[in-house]
C-alpha cells in the first residue's frame, strides 16, 4: 500500500510530498519529467524495498520550485532531504529529470549512496545528438518520443492531452475548467523542469561526474526519442564504476513500458 | 488624443507557399528565405515611411523588438530609433521597446535609451516589454520560469540607474554591479516615460497601475478582442482610482482608401499576407511552460497565435473576415474615423498606435495610407480626451492636439 507523507524543509520554503510503498531496506526513487500515477516500477521495487519516492519540486504537493535558483540549491535540497529522512548508504534510483537530480545528489554526497541507478537521465549534452525539445513539441510528437509503442495507454494519454493552446478559454464552462486545470498542472511541473532543462539540459554535471564513485547502473530504453541512447555511453565513460544496459522495446518511459525488465536489472545490480 | 504610427518592419517578400511549406515565421523561419539585398530595401523603406509619418502629422513613431522573426526584422529597434532621432525634429520616438530581461547587464538598455533621449532632445518613450515567448524563451534562451523575475529586477535597476544622483551598488539575483554609474543620463527628468507593451497578461495591468507606467495592448487581434483585455485593465485601474485614458494605448491595423473598390484592390492581398503568412507561428513556440503566469491561465487568457498543431491550411482568413472580426479597420476616411473614434472610446485609450504598413504592403501604398490616415482621419480624432492630461508623453515631443485646440480657441 502507498502511504503519503508531507514534510517541510528550510522553514517552510519547501513542502515535499513523499510516497512510500513496500517494506524492507529503503530505496530512494526520483521520478521523471513526466510522472505517472501508480508507477509500475515503484510497485515492482516495493516487493523487496521500502521505496521512498518524493515528488520533484513543482509536482503534486511538492512546492518551492521557485526557491531553487540553481543546481547548487537543488543538490543541497536533496542533501537536506536525505538528512531529514535519515537515509544512509541507500540505493538511489533516478529517472529522466529525476536521474539528473540523482546524479547531482550522488556527486554532493557520494558516501550516502550505496548504489546509483540512472534511468535515461538528463544532464549531459552532445551537439551531434541533441535531446528532444519536448517543450515545443506537439502532443503527438511528444507521445512518440516518450513511448516505444504509440498505441499504449501512456502514449495515448500524452497524445490526447487537451488542446494545449487555444486563443481563449472560458473559465466558466466545465470544458474550459478542465483545459485550464490541465494547463495549470502542466505549467507547475514543467516550469520547474525548465529551471534545469532550458534551453539546454546541461548544468555542468559533466564536471562533477568524477564524484560518482559508487557502483552505478546506467539503463536506457533503446527507442528513447527524448534522450538518445548514445547518451548511455557518455555517462558510463565518465563514471568510474558503471555498467550500461540498453533495453529493447522501451523508450524514455522505460519505467512504464518495461517495468519488470528494469526491476530485474535493478535487483540484480543492487544485490550483486 | 495621441496617435502614433507603428512599424513592425516586416519582411515583405516571403514566398507564396510559405504557409504550406514551412511551419513558422518565427524562431525557426528558414534562413535561406532571408535576402540581405531585399532587407536593405526594406530597412530603408521602413525608415522612410516612419519619417514620412512624422512629416504628415503623426504625433509619434513606434518601433519594436523581435528576434528570429520574419514579420519584424528589428532585433535592435534602437538602431532604427537612432536614425529617426536625427531624421525627425518634433515627434515622439517611441521604442516599444527593449526586452529588458534579455540584456546582461540590463544597464545596456539604460545607457542606449539615455543616448536616444539625448540625441532626440528629450523625445524618447522607453518601452519595457516582457517580450514574447518566441523572442525570449526560444530566440534568446531565457528560461520562461525566471523571465518575469528577471524582468522585474532589470526594471528596478534601469529606473534607479536613471533616477539616482549618486553611484550605487546593485546586488541582484541576476545582475551584480559594484558601480552603477551610467554615462549619459537621460535628458528628460527624472526619466523618459515608460510604456509597457503587453499581450494580455493580468499581472502586467496591476504593475503598470502601481508604477504609473502606460499599458499598451499590442495585439493583431483587433479591437473586439482588445475590448476584453482593456476592460480587464480598466477594472484593475478603476479599483486603484485611475481613470485617465492616457494611461493606456492600443494597437490597430488601419487601411484607408477613397472607396470600397480601391480598398479591395489595393489591400486585400497585403492584409491576407500578414494574417495568413506572417502570423503563421508554430504553436509549440508560443507558450513555453512558465511563460504565462498561473493567474493569467486561470483567467482563460491564452496565447494569441493563430496556427494550431495539425493542419497548416486551417485558420486562414480573408480580408473581409478580418475586417468583420475587427482585426483591421478599413474604409474611406470618414468610415475609418468613425470606427476609430468608437475604438478609442470603447477601449478608453489615449494613445492609438496605428499600423499603416503591414505584411507585404509596398512602399508607395504604405505612404499613401500614412498620408490619408494622417491628413483625413487624425485631425478628426485629436480632440478626444482633451479634458485629461497626458502624463506619459515625452517632455520635448510635440503635442499637436494641444496646439490644435489652442489654435481653435484662439482663432
Amino acid at each position: 500500500m502507498i502511504e503519503t507523507e508531507k514534510i517541510t524543509l528550510n522553514d517552510g520554503a519547501f513542502d515535499v510530498e513523499i510516497l512510500e510503498r513496500g517494506e524492507g531496506a529503503p530505496l530512494l526513487y526520483l521520478h521523471g519529467v513526466i510522472r505517472i500515477d501508480d508507477d509500475p516500477l515503484v510497485a515492482e521495487l516495493a516487493r523487496r524495498h521500502r521505496v521512498v519516492a518524493p515528488l520533484l519540486p513543482g509536482f503534486g504537493g511538492s512546492t518551492g520550485a521557485e526557491n531553487l535558483t540553481d543546481i547548487h540549491d537543488l543538490a543541497i535540497y536533496y542533501a537536506e532531504l536525505i538528512d531529514r529522512l535519515s537515509l544512509d548508504r541507500i540505493p538511489l534510483v533516478g529517472h529522466s529529470l529525476g536521474g539528473m537530480f540523482a546524479a547531482e545528489l550522488a556527486a554532493v554526497a557520494p558516501g550516502r549512496i550505496s548504489h546509483l541507478v540512472l534511468m535515461a537521465p538528463f544532464g549531459l549534452w552532445d551537439d551531434s545528438a541533441p535531446t528532444f525539445d519536448f517543450f515545443a513539441a506537439s502532443p503527438r510528437d511528444m507521445a512518440k518520443a516518450f513511448y516505444s509503442d504509440p498505441n499504449s495507454t501512456g502514449a495515448m494519454a500524452i497524445a490526447r492531452a487537451p488542446q494545449e493552446v487555444a486563443t481563449e478559454v472560458d473559465p466558466a464552462t466545465s470544458e474550459g475548467k478542465a483545459i485550464i486545470e490541465h494547463l495549470v498542472e502542466r505549467v507547475k511541473t514543467m516550469s520547474s523542469a525548465v529551471r534545469y532543462l532550458w534551453p539546454i539540459p546541461d548544468r555542468g554535471l559533466a564536471r562533477r561526474l568524477y564524484r560518482l564513485t559508487m557502483p552505478t547502473l546506467v539503463i536506457w530504453g533503446e527507442d528513447d526519442g527524448v534522450i538518445p541512447p548514445t547518451y548511455a555511453d557518455l555517462f558510463s565513460q565518465s563514471i568510474a564504476d558503471a555498467e550500461t544496459v540498453l533495453l529493447p522495446g522501451a523508450a524514455h518511459m522505460l519505467n512504464h513500458e518495461k517495468s519488470d525488465a528494469v526491476a530485474a536489472h535493478l535487483e540484480k545490480f543492487i544485490t550483486a | 488624443m495621441k496617435i502614433e504610427m507603428f512599424h513592425l518592419c516586416p519582411y515583405r517578400e516571403l514566398p507564396d507557399d510559405f504557409r504550406e511549406k514551412y511551419r513558422s515565421v518565427w524562431v525557426d523561419v528558414p534562413a535561406h528565405l532571408f535576402d540581405p539585398e531585399t532587407a536593405h530595401t526594406i530597412y530603408n523603406q521602413t525608415l522612410d515611411e516612419l519619417k514620412f509619418a512624422a512629416e504628415v502629422g503623426y504625433d509619434g513613431i513606434c518601433v519594436n523588438e523581435h528576434h528570429q522573426n520574419a514579420y519584424g526584422i528589428m532585433p535592435s529597434p534602437n538602431l532604427m530609433a537612432s536614425v529617426m532621432a536625427r531624421e525627425t525634429r518634433d515627434v515622439a520616438i517611441i521604442v516599444m521597446g527593449n526586452s529588458i530581461a534579455l540584456y546582461d547587464p540590463p544597464i545596456r538598455v539604460a545607457e542606449e535609451f539615455a543616448m536616444l533621449d539625448c540625441i532626440s532632445g528629450g523625445r524618447l518613450v522607453a518601452g519595457f516589454p516582457t517580450g514574447t515567448c518566441m523572442d525570449t524563451a526560444y530566440g534568446y534562451g531565457v528560461s520562461p520560469a525566471i523571465l518575469r523575475e528577471k524582468y522585474a529586477e532589470a526594471e528596478d535597476l534601469i529606473l534607479r540607474a536613471w533616477e539616482e544622483e549618486d553611484i550605487f551598488s546593485f546586488n541582484g539575483k541576476y545582475t551584480q554591479l559594484r558601480y552603477v554609474n551610467i554615462w549619459p543620463r537621460p535628458l528628460q527628468k527624472p526619466r523618459p516615460p515608460v510604456w509597457v507593451p503587453g499581450a494580455g497578461s493580468i499581472e502586467t495591468w496591476a504593475s503598470c497601475i502601481e508604477k504609473g507606467h502606460l499599458y499598451a495592448y499590442l495585439s493583431y487581434s483587433g479591437f473586439k478582442r482588445g475590448k476584453k483585455v482593456m476592460d480587464g485593465f480598466w477594472k484593475v485601474a478603476n479599483e486603484a482610482g485611475v481613470d485617465n485614458p492616457y494611461h493606456a494605448g492600443f494597437l490597430q491595423l488601419v487601411c484607408v482608401a477613397e472607396n470600397e473598390q480601391q480598398l479591395q484592390d489595393k489591400w486585400a492581398e497585403h492584409a491576407e499576407y500578414f494574417y495568413n503568412k506572417m502570423l503563421h507561428t508554430y504553436e509549440g513556440f508560443s507558450d513555453a511552460p512558465g511563460y504565462r503566469s498561473l493567474e493569467t491561465i486561470r483567467a482563460g487568457l491564452l496565447a494569441q497565435t493563430i496556427s494550431r498543431f495539425g493542419d497548416p491550411s486551417s485558420d486562414t482568413k480573408t480580408f473581409d473576415e478580418l475586417r468583420e472580426a475587427g482585426n483591421i479597420v478599413a474604409g474611406t476616411p470618414s468610415q475609418v474615423t468613425e470606427q476609430l473614434e468608437k475604438v478609442i472610446k470603447d477601449l478608453r485609450v489615449g494613445h492609438l498606435m496605428i499600423l499603416n504598413q503591414f505584411g507585404s504592403t509596398p512602399h508607395e501604398l504604405a505612404k499613401e495610407n500614412i498620408k490619408l490616415t494622417a491628413e483625413q482621419v487624425l485631425p478628426n480624432l485629436r480632440h478626444l480626451w482633451s479634458d485629461y492630461e497626458d502624463h506619459w508623453w515625452p517632455q520635448n515631443a510635440i503635442s499637436r492636439g494641444k496646439s490644435t485646440a489652442a489654435a481653435a480657441a484662439g482663432g
